[in-house]
């Protein structure tokens, strides 16, 4: 289990600031909630965590390691769940799992096995020789959250793990995330949906226009909104990120 | 849990990315397409040979024409690499194999070889074909023909070798900032990939002869077609052979001492 430091991070794409002087610490083990309207630099904030963007400015250490520092040893602890994952749709499924094992370094016995009993798990078994372009949107999510585990990552970063998926997939979606928290991986999770993020996350940042508005449990962020001690996450959110003055439904 | 040694995940990438690629419609698609382009070659060279027959045209020319076609090979692939294409990477890349520890030199080294595999796998056919068709026209040995098509072969890799070393030290938003350099870089390849066009002026200076018999499209087409027409040998067919593997060699260095230097990402 490894924790999470980011220290005044910031992420420039010309002129525009896409992140604004970050800093988190997400403890070891701990199930970390990141909400924001669109285009507030949640998928910003996770890509550079994962080290396929470049910080402008700021660190990020998994563990003692610096990601910017040291790729290739930081990316071996991670294990990223993009928000539209791009599978490669000329491979079948077990090919593209195959080789998303063995790029991550696994070995060939134990990539099989974990192939198998993940296929079996998620009720894919069938759809083992299908290209993996022929599969629907969630079973692909399915296949993309299987390759997310296949080295059994420390450090789990999920970006909207939900998006567009059936009421079933969805169960099977969060069933997979409550699985993997209590395996003790430290997780951001990245979400649109208030009540997983309720449910799951310890912690949860809100950010808004690159910058985080508030962090904490929901008890806390309640506290920080002003609002009733039985609010619900999405009332504590929607205040939160008017006060900054935009309302999130106009966005 | 270690990953395997450089050549080993080279070999992964490469092995999974044809896998991805050539599906078998795609390799249904690439067979009609080869046929074609051979067909096309067969046609255009065997008008050419009709057309220099019947005006008296020397094989300079065929020189000078085979220097225009590999000149505009290399514009091609050099613009692609301008704009970030000499070295395609896919969404799927940047979501499955550079969030890896694969490093990325390692990555792009397998890229190159991808792309070098696609050119020869595609490209040598229709080149074959068309030294074939001129080997028989000069009479010569066909043994000509495929040393011709192994020398353009060199020349396909320069080309390859040179886009990617644009497109890793210039391409993906660095390209923007040094877009001055990048410009005059432009101009001044295509200058000189276009300078066997000077060479049909009448009383042009030998100098620009001189400058054309040393770039790799020059020197590409003067070995190839002096080989297929039975006009090279002796000591200046050797030391062109040699200026094509300075070229090859130079051109090697710089991408790949840039990708290791880009490692950190």
């Amino acid at each position: 289990m490894v924790e999470i430091s980011i220290e005044n991070l910031t992420k420039h794409y010309g002129t525009l600031v896409a992140l604004d002087n970050i800093s988190l610490k997400i403890a070891s083990g701990e199930v970390f909630g990141l909400l924001g309207p669109n285009g507030a630099g949640k998928s910003t904030l996770l890509k550079t965590l994962v080290g396929i963007l470049r910080p402008t400015t700021g660190t990020i250490r998994i563990g003692a390691i610096d990601i910017v520092a040291d790729p290739e040893k930081a990316k071996k602890m991670i294990g990223y769940l993009p928000e539209n994952p791009s599978l490669y749709t000329g491979l079948t499924t077990q090919e593209f799992l195959q080789f998303v094992g063995k790029i991550r370094g696994v070995a060939d016995d134990l990539l099989d096995r974990e192939i198998s009993e993940s296929l079996k798990s998620f009720g894919l078994e069938e759809k083992r020789n299908s290209l993996v372009g022929t599969l629907s949107k969630g079973m692909k999510q399915k296949v993309a959250l299987i390759a997310t585990s296949l080295h059994s990552p420390q450090v789990l970063v999920l970006d909207e793990p939900l998006t567009a998926l059936d009421p079933k997939t969805r169960v099977s979606v969060k069933d997979w995330i409550g699985g993997q928290t209590t395996r003790g991986v430290t997780t951001i999770l990245s979400t649109h949906d208030l009540d997983v993020a309720q449910t799951h996350a310890g912690r949860i940042a809100i950010i808004d226009h690159g910058r985080i508005v508030a962090v904490g449990d929901i008890e806390s962020l309640r506290h920080m909104a002003n609002t009733a001690s039985d609010a619900k996450l999405e009332d504590v959110f929607l205040r939160l990120t008017e006060e900054k003055g935009e309302d999130p439904a106009r966005r | 849990m270690s990953l395997a040694s450089p050549l080993g995940t080279v070999g992964v990438l490469v092995r999974y990315w044809v896998k991805g690629r050539f599906t078998k419609a795609t390799i249904l698609g690439l067979i009609i397409g080869e046929a074609f382009s051979v067909v096309f070659i067969l046609f255009g060279s065997s008008t050419y040979l009709s057309f220099s027959n019947r005006v008296g045209l020397t094989t300079g020319l065929s020189e000078v024409a085979g220097s225009l076609v590999l000149a505009l090979y290399l514009i091609g692939l050099i613009q692609s690499g301008f704009n970030g294409g000499g070295l395609p990477v896919s969404s799927s890349d940047v979501d499955y194999v550079f969030t890896s520890p694969v490093p990325p030199r390692e990555v792009f080294a397998a890229k190159v070889l991808l792309n070098s595999l696609t050119t020869v796998l595609f490209g040598f056919p229709p080149i074959i074909v068309l030294y074939l068709r001129f080997s028989a026209y000069y009479h010569t040995p066909m043994t000509a023909a495929i040393l011709a098509g192994l020398v353009t072969l060199v020349f396909l890799v320069i080309g390859l070798l040179l886009a990617a070393d644009i497109t890793l030290s210039l391409g993906h938003g660095i390209g923007e900032r040094k877009k001055l350099w990048r410009n005059l870089f432009i101009v001044l390849v295509l200058v000189l990939s276009l300078l066997p066009i000077t060479l049909l002026i009448p009383g042009i200076p030998s100098e620009v002869a001189y400058v054309t018999r040393v770039l790799p499209n020059g020197l590409a087409a003067i070995v190839s077609v002096g080989l297929v027409s039975g006009t090279q040998g002796g000591l200046d067919y050797i030391l062109d052979l040699l200026l094509l593997f300075a070229w090859i060699t130079r051109t090697k260095l710089p991408a790949w001492t840039r990708v290791e230097g880009r490692s950190g990402r």
